[in-house]
């Protein structure tokens, strides 16, 4: 019990700056999906801190990653197969190229 | 966890760096590839503040699931489709620190390139046009998080340990509290699975234009626009040469 | 361990089905071999756990609310006895099947389909619980259609596979309901659970005879009794192994052996014995009449197993399962060897009609002489197996009435009728005989049509003094010599009158070639089964629809109802009206005091007109500018929010983590200041 609470909480807040800047400031269609990766980081280092100091009894918060990374790892599939079928079609993932939905 | 203060102190210092400095190799490095690299180190950080935390079945599937899984589709995804920082990069001279982290400036031969060929060099960057303003704001979200947790009241928190076994309760709970949300994700697994193969495979009418996976061919892909924010794109000119990725056939 | 060697009964031939499955078509005769394999283990495996009964291993499938769903096999000596027949005659088919498939491509999945068909039959004999049970039954349905349809290039092929499947499906609604039922009932899907409770009186009379009607309805499918016969004669389109196996051995035997598991039902429920016993006996009459027309040799014996199982069921009807299980045995033996030698005239000759054979006794030495044997059970001559069994049937018919016992005797005569006109056409040098080329069959289906009929020939009078321990029934009265004097007489005139007409005439219908209506009566009666149920599907329907109208009419009623009212309401209008014009004329005098009362009115009309036309004006000028104004502010404003989709994910996501920023941000002064 060396390390406060509030220095894990410290850690996954910048990470989840991080991540934010990554989804808005990448260009590429993958390193945005990166970025979301280290959101959910972020939020998952959160849930465990907080299950180990304030609730250690209830495991429900490691069940609840296990969902979340599941889920996480199903929307990149589904992510990258689209960003597969972009490619195809037009060559390029870069987000600022496709500019269809204008007006 | 019977490690003393300072062993567990400087693990978590240790683990932390990495987590962040992955997390900003990521995000700021020019090589694509070298930012998945970045990603996977970040992620062995946050494992190993998992185990600090004594979520070691966690820290596992951390490892397990994102590194070995997500990653890895993250990577095979770069390969296909970009030029992963290599033959670009490699013919240009940068400086060590430009070279590792790429912070997206232009090195300088790049820019006697844009002057020599009146090429806009703009469209070789990583990052959109609001790089400035994704900056502030991810800046002003951390710089606020973290206040917002230094001016916090004290959080309740408790000092007994969580059991060793974690990981048997941690199924014991799966497999009775949460057995909906297991056989959920499961379910949703098996759809992304149908899904994703679905869509990425080969079209069935190939002969249609664009319907087939042109890096299979020989002929350069069609060339891609270069000015980002015109609202209407006239032809551009030469794209530079780029080696297109091999064929990763259907 | 009695429980493993239970298991693998059914087992070692799925297993062996998947791995032939597995090995696709390099196996080539190691298939066949697989597959006779897996018969073995099941036959030595049963042989280990005599003695052991009874047997059970049940597993709770699913407990919900208050139904226990249970899963598993039983083994008492009625399932061993039957169990030890289906993987013999198995055995026997499949070691034929490996010389009859030898130059066919597609052998790896007929013997995978066979071996599966077999996996499915034992477990359909070995199952203890319904569910087990039924969906037994539907694989073997289904390795059924699949079997039929091995060939399925050639014409008419998948329609009778198709036809054998659909019509069999009829049967199954009704064993599907019945079980369903129990599972009501019971609250579980144990069989010996709701043996002992119908043995011990737990359910109502009127519920046992429906009951027992719904499982009828399930044999007659898959026996192929009146109505539902139809599909079998078509089925011979299959390969011979399979008509052997299946089509007289085994899967039309199905539906007798459920009626034999069931029978504590049947006991008690005497009036569904009446209807079985009519149903049994007609179908038996009917299809040993259409065996003495066919004019193909498959044919013949297709007729005859519907003739057969319809003496089986009629067996049943009269309360005498001993028999009936005996005849069930002896039955798929002598039928399946008569299947064999079929086969082996077909592979040989290349040719089934009766019209185009003949003389092939020389040639197909073991096919004869199998064919002669079997041909002989069939019709019941001593000491062949048929007698025996025949004997015990004839036994408690005569207990019920001479005539029924004359009744059984006519159908013995056509039984030997038919029998040997098929024979005698197909081997016999009957004049203007073509006599068609013939090799000679591979060794190991010589062999098998040896074994089948050494069988035939004596499991008859083995079994006839012993059955009656290997069952659970109790034996039937006994037969007087006289009776069985008659029974071996007919019989022998039957033959001799058969090959009599053979040796005249050809092969053409023993009695006349007006029985061929029957055939025809027959197949209409299942079609018209099918049409009965169509019909009641359709005439559900037109209630359902006939309601939806009576819900419109009522609706229009309604309707109708309120336009009465308004009427009414304008008659009454009409009559104010008049009552108006009455009073006009009283008001016509004050009129002129109206005049009066105009000229203020129209100065106050002019000043009201002028004040509108100001109030116009200024509507015109400001306010409808005014509004103007306004739809084209919201028009820009609608154009400058146009600008926000931009259609880029970037600015997307920017404007997302702004707002939420923002928000967060207010909360926190929120917060802050609270």
């Amino acid at each position: 019990m060396a390390i406060p609470l509030t220095a894990y909480l410290i850690v996954a807040a910048v990470l989840f700056a991080i991540g934010v800047y990554a989804v808005m400031a990448q260009r590429s269609a993958v390193m945005i999906l990166m970025g979301i990766e280290v959101l959910l980081n972020a939020v998952g280092l959160n849930i465990v801190a907080f299950w180990r100091y304030v609730g250690p009894g209830d495991y429900s918060a490691q069940i609840f990653l296990i969902i979340i990374v599941t889920v996480g790892a199903v929307e990149m599939g589904i992510g990258l197969a689209i960003m597969m079928l972009l490619y195809r079609n037009r060559q390029s993932v870069q987000v600022d190229m496709f500019k269809d939905l204008n007006g | 966890m019977t490690l003393s203060a300072w062993a567990q102190w400087s693990a978590f210092i240790i683990f932390a760096i990495i987590s962040i400095a992955g997390a900003l190799g990521m995000a700021t490095t020019m090589s694509m590839f070298r930012s998945g690299i970045f990603l996977m180190g970040s992620f062995f950080g946050v494992a190993g503040l998992f185990i600090l935390l004594l979520a070691d079945l966690l820290a596992l599937l951390q490892v397990m699931m994102y590194i070995g899984g997500m990653l890895v589709m993250i990577l095979f995804m770069v390969m296909f489709s970009h030029d992963p920082g290599g033959s670009m990069m490699a013919g240009m001279k940068m400086s060590p620190i430009e070279n590792f982290f790429s912070l997206g400036i232009p090195p300088e031969e790049m820019e006697e390139m844009e002057e020599m060929e009146e090429m806009d060099m703009s469209g070789m960057s990583m990052t959109t046009p609001v790089k400035m303003h994704a900056a502030v704001i991810g800046l002003i979200t951390g710089i606020g998080l973290v206040a917002l947790l230094l001016l916090r009241p004290v959080w309740p928190v408790v000092s007994t340990l969580p059991a060793p076994d974690s990981a048997r309760k941690v199924g014991t709970l799966l497999m009775s509290k949460y057995m909906m949300a297991f056989e959920g994700a499961g379910l949703l697994i098996l759809i992304g699975i149908f899904g994703a193969v679905l869509m990425a495979r080969a079209g069935r009418f190939a002969e249609k234009p664009g319907r087939d996976a042109r890096v299979a061919h020989e002929d350069p892909p069609a060339p891609i626009d270069r000015k980002p924010l015109a609202p209407d794109h006239p032809p551009v000119g030469e794209v530079p040469e780029m080696e297109v990725p091999e064929a990763h056939g259907d | 361990m009695n429980g493993y060697l239970l298991i693998t009964v059914p087992a070692a031939p799925m297993i062996a089905a998947i791995l032939i499955l597995a090995g696709g078509r390099r196996l080539g005769n190691a298939a066949g071999i697989t597959a006779v394999l897996a018969n073995a283990v099941s036959l030595v495996s049963l042989l280990f756990l005599y003695g052991a009964f009874p047997l059970s291993i049940a597993a709770d499938w699913g407990i919900s609310g208050g139904y226990r769903l249970t899963a598993g096999l039983w083994l008492d000596r009625l399932s061993f006895f039957t169990a030890v027949f289906v993987s013999a005659v198995g055995f026997f088919v499949n070691l034929y099947a490996v010389g009859y498939m030898a130059e066919d491509d597609g052998k790896s999945r007929f013997f995978a389909e066979m071996a599966f068909f077999t996996g499915a039959m034992l477990t359909l004999v070995l199952a203890g619980s319904f569910i087990i049970l039924f969906a037994a039954w539907e694989w073997v349905g289904l390795a059924s259609f699949l079997l039929i349809g091995f060939w399925y290039r050639k014409t008419g092929v998948p329609a009778a596979a198709k036809n054998a499947f659909l019509i069999t499906r009829l049967g199954d609604t009704g064993f599907f309901i019945g079980w369903l039922w129990v599972l009501g009932l019971t609250g579980t899907t144990d069989i010996s659970v709701f043996l002992e409770t119908v043995k011990a009186g737990g359910i109502g009379y009127g519920i046992l005879i429906l009951l027992a009607l719904l499982f009828f309805l399930g044999a007659v499918g898959k026996s192929a009794q009146l109505p539902l016969s139809a599909w079998l004669p078509p089925a011979m389109a299959g390969p011979s192994p399979v008509s052997a196996l299946i089509h007289s051995a085994t899967m039309v035997a199905a539906g007798v052996y459920l009626l034999l598991r069931l029978y504590p039902l049947y006991h008690s429920a005497p009036l569904v014995r009446d209807i079985i016993f009519w149903i049994g006996g007609g179908t038996a009459l009917f299809a040993a009449l259409s065996a003495t027309v066919q004019a193909d040799l498959k044919r013949v014996l297709a007729w005859s197993t519907i003739s057969q199982l319809g003496e089986m069921i009629f067996a049943i009807g009269l309360g005498a399962p001993l028999a009936a299980f005996f005849h069930l045995v002896v039955h798929g033996v002598f039928k399946a060897a008569l299947f064999l030698a079929a086969g082996a005239v077909e592979h040989a000759a290349g040719v089934r009609e009766l019209a185009r054979l003949g003389g092939l006794s020389r040639k197909l030495p073991v096919a004869a002489g199998t064919f002669a044997v079997a041909g002989l059970a069939l019709a019941g001559v001593p000491p062949f197996s048929g007698f025996f069994s025949e004997d015990k049937i004839l036994a408690d018919a005569v207990a019920r009435g001479t005539g029924t016992g004359i009744y059984l005797l006519v159908i013995v005569f056509l039984a030997g009728v038919y029998i040997s006109r098929a024979g005698a056409a197909a081997f016999g040098s009957w004049p203007g005989a073509p006599a068609p080329p013939a090799e000679k069959p591979e060794r190991s289906m010589q062999a098998a049509m040896i074994g089948l009929a050494v069988f035939a020939a004596g499991v008859g009078w083995a079994l006839s003094g012993t059955v009656k321990h290997l069952v659970p029934f109790e034996s039937g009265p006994h037969l007087e010599l006289g009776w069985k004097i008659a029974a071996s007489l007919i019989a022998l005139s039957g033959i001799a009158f058969g090959v009599f007409r053979v040796y005249r005439s050809g092969p053409v219908p023993a009695l006349g070639g007006g029985w061929k209506v029957l055939e025809r009566g027959l197949n209409g009666v299942t079609r018209g089964a099918g049409e009965l149920f169509q019909g009641a599907a359709v005439a559900a329907d037109y209630i359902e629809r006939g309601l939806d109208a009576g819900a419109l009419i009522v609706g229009r009623v309604f309707g109708m109802a309120a336009g009465a009212v308004n009427s009414v309401e304008y008659g009454v209008d009409t009559g104010a009206i008049a009552m108006k014009r009455g009073f006009g004329l009283a008001a016509a005098a004050c009129d002129i005091l109206d005049i009066g009362f105009d000229r203020a009115a129209r100065t106050l009309a002019r000043a009201t007109v002028l004040a509108a036309d100001g109030s116009d004006r200024l509507e015109r000028s400001g306010f409808s500018r005014g509004g103007d104004r306004l739809a084209m502010l919201l028009g820009m404003g609608g154009s400058g929010l146009r600008r926000l989709q931009t259609g880029r994910l970037y600015l997307y996501t920017l404007g997302l983590f702004v707002w939420g920023f923002l928000v967060v941000g207010f909360g926190f002064i929120v917060w802050v200041v609270m």
